[in-house]
């Protein structure tokens, strides 16, 4: 089941609810079959479709209906006689005798609606409409009771029309409205429909116009000006038939002699040549049923087709009213007429020049606004005080007219409220009717007041007399004239007696040229009223003719938009952008004049938000990759909290088989030489510089040398500097040199006892007196530096106990300083310590030599010393010894231990090789598999 | 009110403490300035007697605390081993240690560091444990250098190789042939005298400056290791 959606609320409702159950907005707009339809909007330039409106009653302007209801209920009241102004003299005099006006003769029904018995049955414009009376509901409330005015009008013409004689063929009803107004005082009768906007001529009324001249300016909305003229309307048979078409046919069958009537005394301006023929789109009231009395003579091709319509629903001549007696207002147009204009009415001042045929109950309410200011026109200064009530934009419309001369003092004057019709004033026809009128009046151009749908109607340009490029057409003949109407009026207008009035209306203007009142009337007016081209309107009504009642009630078609509603439409081009949405939305406006329409009013999502906001859920809408990026975060998180796992970093694996072969191999290497007692290595004959000259010093000691022997390394490196040092302490040994032994070292006097005991044992120094062991020497440096400069004092007795400083005949009773010592050798494994030692003894040393057997890992360090000179001679490690063994020729044990040394280093050197190159090779591999595992 | 009294007294004990502790700290460091400055000036004005006698006197000072700083070492290595005698685990080795140290401090007391028996025990035991160490390190050394270029085969481990390898073939001949010329009279000795002699004097250049900077640390105050920071 379709549910339909509120187009207020967007609420769904169930499908056959009219009203909406949440918010009470119409779901069915009340245009259902209009809009059902496909009612396109209409685009720029296109000519609206002839629609009936007889639906779209209840849809019209508050304002409409408005003056529709003062028209039922009576407010609306046709203006007075004196109200009225007189007829514009522009008016031919010939039609005038002819032409009824339906104005005039509307004024005259209304005001003899109680006397006139005889009801026209279809003799007035809005005659279609009778003919589809048995339709009446299709035609809009308004336009019947147009209509009925219309035919009240008629009676009243009617009546009055048999008291004057019928004019000639070519009788204007301006120029009989003219006779009335001069005969009644003019009754202002326009009918001028408020939906049309603004009378185009307004534009050119002065400000100072005179009365006479306003109320003479105005007839062309009240017909029963010119038609109470008694000279200008012909009389028409009492059958009551007072529609000034028929007369018009009658005229047209009388002999065009008789046409011209005789210019009544009342009509002292002059008939200009082109009043002579009335204008077309007057001419359209002119038409007489074709089919019965006169056929349209007129070429078809300028009959409009809304005039052939109209000419269709035209009684037969028989039932011609007679122009004549149509005096006075004419209600029905009044009651069409818009209130701005009823205001401006009512400060017309040539009331008086406008005869009182009908009470001014009946006139529109604009007219009747205005009509007590309307003097009477012979009363009345020429620069009567009519501005007050007209609008600001009409007022300098005229006054512009005024200021470029294209006015006459008394079109000035005539430029009113209703002077805005120039051509009605200058029409022949009702000139004779009107003192006010002058033939200058023809002159009186109104163009800056007239759209251009005006001057383009040939009626107009008939009637542009008052522009010398335009030749004066003779008067055309009651044949001509409903051709030639029947091309300009609107098809839609077929029928509507109220847009028959404002045809005539607009025709009068024909020759304005536009000017900035038209621009402000433009405004106002619907594009149908502005797009209305004559050769349109003759090309659509022919068809029309010959085909009686084919006119006005054909376009009324029920549930049709009329095409000035279809105007008021959205056009295309300014919603095309939107147009999508617009028409989905079924936008119905429920408030103000476009109350009901449809989708008026573009419904752009910016202009109006009734859109409810779409609901949105609680729950939160995430897409599959949010939720992807959403569980990466939540991974990252809940990593972060644990605790990242720590590669194992590859310890070293020792390889303990390669350890041991190492080991096995070196201690076998070195075993093999020693156990052997081999000597295949020979020891290097080029003995170092540093070993030279400690061998040389040793040598150069004196017989007995008292020489202090430092014995400081540590029993690891017994080997190494026992074998190092027992070469130079063998030679020592040998020159008899006198041994004082201390150390800074817990064991370094246990060294020294354990090296004399075994190595130089030979010489047997424990057991003399040629040593002394002064042992341990504690404080390090400072120790070291306190016996360096009192030996005796540091060190007073031996380990023993003994006082080897101060006992006689011991060889250190003279010993004081260690500058008194012959010589001074330090045995060191340490470069820290053989460091302290020079440092600290060589200044006390003086030119005491000093000698040091250090290890061969003190070398780098010691050599310093003994570049600088603060060292005299060196023998390092065990090739020292064995060197210095080799330079004193006493073979010992650096020269046994020299083959077991130098097969040790050569498998050090082979392992060092080939294990370099094995592990250059395994490396090479590592990283060769660990590229070829991480592609 | 007793505890209050109590409190009183602790706080009173504990700043009568910080006082002492203030006042030994600037003691200490009187005293540690005044002997380096009395050393110092014993150095630089021998001729003045009272200065060389003192300094002297200060040096003698300084072998006997050092002496019996030596003292004091080997009773805590006794007390440190003796406490780890609870331990069963790590017993058997601390009763290794106590014992030898007891015997060879009885027999040195006994019989004199000189006695034969003494050189027997530093000649049977300490020579040959010492050396044996030595010669492990041998071993390990070249162990080491293998592995050094399985493990990481970059330049300087290759620079490191090759020149222990260069210093071996100068230092000690090869079997049969004796001496490798090239290498043992020209490029042993100019590496072991320009590259390693320069590195060497760096060192002690860096050696001595450290120690005279300690030195006038010590003696403006700013090191105190005798106490406080």
């Amino acid at each position: 089941m379709a549910d339909v959606r509120c187009p207020m609320c967007s609420t769904l409702n169930p499908e056959g609810l009219d009203i909406c159950q949440f918010c009470g907005a119409r779901l069915t707009p009340l245009t259902t079959e209009i809009a059902a339809g496909n009612i396109e909007s209409i685009h720029p330039g296109e000519q609206p479709t002839k629609k009936s409106t007889a639906e779209l009653e209840h849809a019209l302007p508050d304002w409409l209906q408005e003056l529709r209801k003062k028209q039922e209920t009576g407010e609306l009241q046709a203006p007075k006689p004196s109200e009225v102004p007189a007829a514009p003299p522009a008016i031919p005099a010939s039609s005038a005798e002819t032409d009824e006006d339906f104005l005039s003769r509307l004024a005259i029904e209304s005001g003899q609606e109680d006397t006139t018995s005889a009801k026209p049955e279809s003799t007035d414009w809005l005659a279609g409409l009778s003919a589809s009376k048995e339709g009446e509901e299709d035609i809009p409330d308004w336009l019947l009771g147009v209509r009925k005015s219309v035919e009240e009008e008629t009676q009243a013409a009617q009546l009055s029309a048999a008291s004057q004689p019928a004019p000639d063929g070519n009788l204007d009803w301006f120029k009989r409205l003219q006779e009335d107004q001069k005969a009644a005082k003019g009754e202002v009768s326009s009918e001028w429909p408020s939906f049309y906007g603004e009378p185009p001529g307004f534009g050119k009324l002065a400000p100072d116009e005179t009365p006479s001249a306003k109320a003479e300016s105005a007839d062309w909305f009240m017909p029963g000006g010119g038609e109470k003229t008694p000279d200008a309307v012909e009389p028409t048979p009492s059958t009551g038939v007072t529609d000034w078409l028929k007369r018009l046919k009658a005229k047209e069958s009388q002999p065009a002699a008789a046409e011209p009537p005789a210019p009544t005394p009342a009509e002292a301006v002059p008939l200009p040549s082109s009043s002579e023929e009335p204008p077309n789109w007057l001419s359209f009231k002119q038409t007489t049923p074709p089919a019965t009395e006169a056929p349209a003579p007129a070429a078809p091709g300028e009959l409009p087709d809304w005039l052939s319509g109209f000419q269709a629903e035209q009684p037969p001549a028989a039932e011609f009213p007679a122009p004549a007696a149509t005096a006075g207002p004419v209600p029905v147009s009044s009651q069409a007429l818009p209130d701005w204009l009823l205001a401006a009415q009512a400060e017309q001042p040539a009331a008086s020049d406008i005869a009182p045929s009908q009470p001014s109950q009946e006139k529109p309410d604009w007219l009747t606004a205005f009509e007590p200011d309307q003097p009477p026109a012979e009363s009345v200064p020429a620069k009567a005080t009519s501005d007050q009530g007209l609008p600001d934009w009409l007022v300098a419309a005229a006054a512009g007219a005024v200021a470029a001369g294209e006015l006459t003092p008394k079109e000035e004057k005539a430029l009113d409220l209703t002077g805005g019709f120039g051509e009605v004033v200058a029409s022949p026809a009702a000139q004779p009717a009107s003192q006010a009128f002058t033939p200058s009046s023809e002159t009186f151009s109104l163009d800056e007041g007239v759209p251009d749908w005006l001057s383009e109607l040939p009626g107009a340009q008939k009637h542009a007399g008052a522009a010398p490029q335009q030749p004066v057409a003779p008067a055309p003949t009651a044949a001509e004239k409903p051709a030639a109407e029947k091309s300009e009026i609107p098809d839609w207008l077929v029928g509507a007696t109220a847009s028959a009035t404002a045809a005539k209306a607009a025709s009068v203007f024909t020759e304005q040229s536009p000017t900035a009142g038209e621009e402000a009337l433009a405004m106002e007016m619907p594009d149908w009223l502005s797009s209305v081209k004559p050769a349109e309107a003759s090309a659509a009504a022919l068809p029309a003719q010959g085909e009686p009642g084919a006119g006005a009630p054909e376009s009324l078609t029920p549930g049709e938009l009329p095409s000035w509603v279809q105007a008021m439409r959205p056009v295309e081009a300014v919603i095309s952008e939107t147009a999508g949405d617009v028409d989905d939305e079924q936008f119905i406006e429920s408030q103000g004049p476009l109350a009901g329409f449809q989708n008026v009013l573009p419904f752009v999502p910016g202009l109006i938000a009734i859109r409810r906001p779409a609901p949105y859920s609680s729950k939160l809408k995430v897409n599959t990759g949010q939720q992807n990026n959403a569980a990466l975060l939540e991974g990252l998180l809940s990593i972060e909290s644990d605790a990242a796992r720590v590669k194992p970093e590859s310890s070293l694996r020792y390889n303990r088989f390669l350890r041991w072969m190492i080991a096995m191999l070196l201690i076998v290497m070195v075993a093999i030489p020693i156990v052997l007692g081999s000597q295949f290595t020979p020891v290097n004959p080029l003995f170092p510089p540093d070993l030279m000259a400690a061998e040389k010093i040793i040598t150069d000691l004196p017989a007995d040398p008292n020489v202090l022997v430092v014995f400081d390394y540590e029993p690891a490196f017994s080997g190494e500097m026992g074998t190092a040092s027992a070469p130079v302490l063998d030679q020592l040994m040998a020159k008899g040199a006198d041994l004082t032994v201390v150390t800074s070292l817990p064991t370094g006097s246990v060294q020294a006892n354990q090296l004399l005991a075994t190595i130089l044992r030979s010489y047997n120094y424990l057991a003399g007196n040629k040593y002394v062991n002064l042992g341990y020497l504690p404080g390090g440096a400072a120790g070291i530096y306190n016996f360096a400069t009192n030996p005796s004092g540091t060190i007073s007795t031996d380990v023993k106990g003994n006082q080897v400083w101060s006992t006689p005949g011991s060889f250190l009773s003279d010993t004081r300083q260690l500058s008194d010592f012959d010589a001074m050798l330090i045995l060191v494994d340490s470069s820290e310590t053989a460091r302290v030692w020079i440092e600290q003894s060589r200044l006390p040393l003086g030119t005491t030599p000093l000698l040091m057997v250090i290890s061969a890992q003190a070398e780098p360090m010691v050599r310093p010393y003994y570049d600088s000179g603060q060292v005299q001679g060196m023998v390092t490690g065990l090739a020292g010894g064995a060197s210095y063994e080799l330079r004193t020729g006493k073979p010992g044990m650096g020269r046994n231990y020299w083959d077991a040394f130098a097969v040790a280093f050569f498998v050090a050197e082979v392992i060092v090789v080939v294990g370099g190159i094995w592990a250059l090779f395994a490396a090479w591999q590592s990283r060769r598999a660990r590229k070829e595992e991480e592609a | 009110m007793g505890a209050h009294h109590r409190h009183c007294g602790w706080r009173a004990i504990e700043t009568g403490g910080y006082f002492v502790r203030t006042i030994t700290t600037i003691f200490l460091a009187i005293i540690a300035i005044a002997s380096g400055v009395v050393v110092l000036l014993g150095y630089f004005l021998p001729a003045i007697p009272f200065l060389v006698n003192l300094r002297v006197a200060f040096l003698n000072w300084a072998m006997i605390l050092a002496a019996v700083a030596v003292f004091v070492g080997i009773f805590n290595l006794f007390s440190v081993h003796t406490q780890k005698l609870r331990n069963k685990n790590e017993a058997a080795y601390s009763v290794l240690l106590l014992v030898f140290l007891l015997g060879t401090f009885a027999l040195g007391l006994l019989l004199g560091p000189t006695s034969p028996a003494m050189n027997v025990v530093f000649t049977s035991i300490q020579i040959p444990v010492e050396t044996s160490l030595m010669a492990l390190l041998a071993v390990s050394l070249l162990y080491a250098t293998i592995r050094l270029l399985r493990w990481r085969a970059n330049f300087m481990s290759i620079t490191f190789i090759i020149t222990a390898l260069i210093i071996f073939l100068g230092t000690a001949p090869l079997p049969f042939i004796g001496p490798i010329p090239f290498f043992s009279d020209w490029l042993r000795p100019v590496i072991a005298q320009v590259p390693a002699a320069a590195g060497a004097r760096g060192i002690l250049l860096g050696v001595a400056l450290g120690t005279l900077m300690t030195g006038l640390r010590i003696l403006f105050g700013a090191d105190r290791p005798y106490g406080g920071k």
